[in-house]
């Protein structure tokens, strides 16, 4: 084999680069691993390079320069994690095209273009929780936190009235979105009945979410989710005793009603009970989620337990659309939508609201795709996650940010 | 062997090579050596069949029928110019028979009843929309009755939610006459003009004379007196032929109009078989200069939109992997997604055109024979569970010709330009593994030859 003096070193179109003041992180969505490069001169300037789209992803590097040990090792790991590879320097150079979104519909673009927005925008609606009434006779400690961090009951002092709702569930009727009921105690809502039928006319999945003490006695009233479309989600939070919990899930059971339980928790101590209690659920085949939620004195727990480590963050696996579906939208709130009793629509529960029930659906939708607040809130528009090379991989924000006040629970920035 | 290839599976093509260079540190430097390496076929193995055996269902075209933002009327089929090249002329044989006939208004507005009413449901994802009714032909200006009714038929129904637009495909002839009403709605107005006189003479009127001298002087009046509406509703469309080029057609609206117009090639489906020797002479374009300085102006001028820049926007689009059109096609994985045979739309989803004959198609551009409905006496007849069966139909009779293409995942065939020769399909892109190669390699090349293009496309083009 004839000498070789030059080499062509390119990157895999699946291969994605973001750094930082620190460094380089290299992401390849075929494999879901991530290698990260701390700056220097050299690696910088060809990164640099790299990263310049007209250079279609590829770079010329001649074998004397390797000698120097940084260039070598990086391009011997990117190589050998199948992240790039190389070529003879004499043979023409790769034309490889780097990931680079083209978003046809995306808002900013649509802005500018002034195109209609609200073309196809009801096709946006995923989810939409409704808290139907705020009565409920039990004093939960949790009550005023959780339904702020994830869908679930909380007290207050309106009722939805029922024509505004038959009206909006018609307008949402073919978006196949999910629809969750919720209260206070929803089946104290004046137009139980009339509302569940309403539903019933909606072929998407009905979810009532309602704390384990509301769950009625009566049997009948329970029938309505022995329908395929409809579960009855049914919330654990503060004290509470395992057997009985059980038996109300077996009870359920053998009216066959569909059910999944989320339980609440706030401590490591209050995570093991809730294990146990999963344990045994699921030995019913009975679906069940552990979620922690803040309650303001907890900050600790969720440092040492939620927030992330940058090991935590690389283990992460995506493919290339999970990586620029982060760049684009929030993929927790992304089309979903929650309505209050008082009629206030919000995109998320944390933020203003972006709308009133009375109004066109439609309309709602347009005004929160056109703000950044919630739908289209991402890592990449708020610092300090917009300056860490991790913003590339890291999961959207949820509402623990917004509840705890801090816009990045990990522990890789401070 | 190095070469490009495509992955299937994520829309992407990368670099493949049967060997690896691998690099090591000696004493006397580094040194790199070369192995043999088989490439992992099974990383791009694809069940063509597989992915193109998508079918649609009656309910997603009623959905459909209830987002409809583009009504098609042909408005007549008469015309008074009679251009060598027409759809309705000798060459082809897959048009229902011209008969000078006029479109009933009375069925028209029963289908703009029809699209109306289905607006108002929920199945409607769009609750503001602007609808565009288009006045096509034949010549529509040879009824104008039917467009100034229709016009007021539709303004009348406007209402918070739906608004009404309005364009329509003319010769030119008439527009003088009626310009007024044209410039009072806002009406877009695509006419056709294939350059200068000598490279619009196959457009005739019925005594064989040109219509170059009334159509250019019906423009000159427009530009001259409506300034901002010529510039702002008028566009060309040229019809590219053995008397024109490009080049030429370009110099001249340029020159003449500053306007860019937009190129067509002649329709090459439903060609009888004893034309086609005569057909393919005339629709081949005249010879272009390779480094003419109208190659150059155009390129500056068209810019993004220069026809050879849209064929590498097109590869890149195909093939980068890096086009989505919507938030939720990001957010939902497409891994179990069926696509349909060839790149054929879905039914109704760009338009519904409505012949003169009241039947009902999913564009103007398919032979007629592809009706999926009619309007009748007393509403819009369309079979939802029939579309699908027959349109699954179509689609079916392909898959065996299109799991055989290499195009198959990347497809922007329409199936109903597909031809039926002697009982066997014949699509004109079809390609093998040999031919998809070299189509790979030509983008290719195209790409390195203008790198800097690659970033503008993904980041500013939108074709929707
Ligand atoms: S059951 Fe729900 S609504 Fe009632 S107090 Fe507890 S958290 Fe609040
Ligand atoms: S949360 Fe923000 S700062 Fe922390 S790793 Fe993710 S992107 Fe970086
Ligand atoms: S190019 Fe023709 S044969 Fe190939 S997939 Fe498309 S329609 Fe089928």
């Amino acid at each position: 084999m004839k000498n070789i003096s030059v080499l062509w070193f390119y990157l895999e179109p699946y291969v994605f680069i973001s750094e930082d003041r620190n460094g380089f992180l290299f992401y390849n969505t075929n494999s879901g691993k991530g290698m990260v490069f701390d700056k220097n001169g050299i690696i910088n300037k060809v990164v640099k390079y790299l990263q310049n789209p007209e250079n279609m992803y590829s770079i010329r590097i001649g074998v004397k320069e390797l000698e120097n040990e940084h260039l070598y090792h990086f391009i011997q790991s990117l190589q050998e994690a199948t992240f790039g590879d190389l070529t003879e320097g004499h043979l023409s150079k790769p034309v490889i095209m780097p990931p680079i979104l083209n978003l046809q519909k995306n808002v900013e673009r649509l802005k500018t273009d002034y195109s209609p927005l609200n073309e196809n925008i009801l096709s946006c609606l995923h989810e939409v929780t409704i808290f139907v009434n705020g009565k409920c006779k039990h004093h939960c400690k949790a009550c005023q936190y959780m339904f702020k961090q994830y869908p679930c009951c909380t007290k207050s002092d309106d009722t939805l009235d029922f024509n505004l709702l038959n009206d909006f569930l018609y307008s949402i009727s073919r978006t196949g979105a999910s629809v969750n009921i919720t209260g206070g105690n929803p089946f104290q809502y004046p137009e139980f009945d009339k509302l569940s039928e309403a539903l019933g006319k909606m072929d998407s999945l009905k979810t009532y979410i309602v704390n384990y003490r509301n769950i009625p006695e009566d049997p009948d009233v329970l029938n309505l989710f022995a329908n395929e479309s409809f579960r009855l989600k049914i919330v654990v939070n503060d004290s509470y005793r395992e057997n009985s919990l059980v038996t109300i899930a077996e009870r359920l059971q053998q009216d066959n009603i569909n059910q999944l339980w989320e339980i609440g928790i706030t401590s490591v101590h209050e995570c093991e009970k809730a294990e146990c209690l999963s344990e045994r659920l699921s030995r019913l085949n009975i679906e069940v989620n552990i979620k922690p939620y803040y309650n303001r004195k907890n900050l600790v727990f969720f440092e040492e337990n939620i927030f992330m480590q940058q090991e935590d963050i690389m283990a992460v696996e995506l493919d290339r659309q999970d990586v620029f579906a982060l760049q684009e939208l929030n993929t927790c709130n992304f089309g979903k939508i929650t309505v209050m009793p008082d009629g206030k629509v919000y995109a998320n529960i944390n933020k203003e609201p972006i709308g009133n029930i009375r109004e066109q659906t439609g309309d709602i939708l347009c005004r929160e795709l056109l703000s950044s607040e919630s739908w289209r809130h991402t890592r990449y528009r708020t610092a300090p996650c917009n300056r860490c090379r991790f913003r590339l991989i890291c999961p959207s924000p949820s509402n623990y940010e917004s509840v705890i006040g801090k816009p990045n629970l990990c522990h890789v920035v401070q | 062997m190095i070469n490009y290839h495509f992955n299937n599976k994520e829309s992407f093509y990368t670099l493949r090579k049967n060997y690896r260079l691998s690099l090591q540190k000696t004493d006397i430097g580094i040194q790199i050596t070369k192995a043999k390496k088989v490439p992992n076929r099974n990383e791009y193995y694809l069940d063509r069949t597989q992915l193109r055996s998508g079918h649609i269902t009656a309910e997603s075209v009623s959905n459909q029928l209830a987002n409809i933002r583009h009504i098609v009327f042909e408005v007549t089929d008469a015309c008074n110019l009679q251009c060598t090249y027409c759809a309705y002329r000798d060459f082809y044989d897959n048009y229902d028979k011209r008969e000078n006939r006029y479109l009933d208004v009375r069925k028209a507005k029963l289908l703009i009843d029809f699209v109306f009413e289905k607006s108002n449901t929920p199945a409607n994802k769009s609750p503001r929309k602007d609808i565009l009714v288009n006045f096509y032909g034949g010549e529509p200006l040879l009824n104008m009755d039917f467009i100034t009714e229709v016009v007021s038929y539709t303004k009348r129904m406007e209402n918070d939610c739906v608004k009404f637009r309005y364009s329509m495909t003319s010769n030119g002839v008439l527009l003088k006459k009626y310009l007024p009403f044209f410039i009072q709605y806002d009406f877009d107005i695509l006419v056709s003009l294939d350059g200068s006189k000598e490279n619009d003479a196959y457009r005739l009127f019925h005594n064989g004379k040109s219509s170059f001298d009334t159509v250019y002087d019906n423009m000159i009046h427009i530009r001259d007196n409506y300034p901002v509406f010529f510039e702002r509703n008028i566009l060309f469309n040229s019809v590219l032929h053995n008397l024109n080029n490009r080049q030429e057609v370009f110099q001249f609206f340029q020159h003449e109009f500053n306007k860019v117009p937009l190129f067509s090639k002649v329709n090459d489906v439903g060609i009888k078989s004893e034309m086609e020797k005569k057909f393919d002479v005339l629709a081949t374009p005249g010879q272009e200069m390779p480094d003419d300085k109208s190659e150059t102006e155009m390129k500056r001028v068209m810019d993004l939109n220069y026809d050879k820049t849209k064929r590498l926007q097109q590869f890149i689009f195909l093939h980068s992997g890096n086009k989505y059109n919507s938030y939720n096609d990001l957010l939902f994985k497409r891994d179990n997604f069926r696509y349909l045979s060839s790149g054929t739309c879905f039914p109704f989803s760009r338009k519904i055109f409505m012949t003169v004959n009241n039947k009902l198609l999913p564009c103007e551009k398919i032979g007629q024979r592809f009706s999926f409905g009619r309007v009748t006496e007393t509403g819009v007849d369309i079979d939802c569970e029939e579309v699908a069966r027959k349109y699954n139909g179509y689609c079916d009779s392909l898959r065996k010709l299109c799991s055989r293409c290499h195009h198959v995942g990347n497809c922007s065939v329409c199936m109903f330009g597909v031809q039926n020769k002697e009982d066997k399909l014949v699509c004109k892109s079809f390609v093998n593994k040999r031919g998809f190669d070299d189509y790979l390699q030509k983008g290719v090349d195209r790409l390195s030859q203008n790198p800097e293009l690659y970033k503008r496309i993904v980041e500013e083009v939108a074709i929707l």
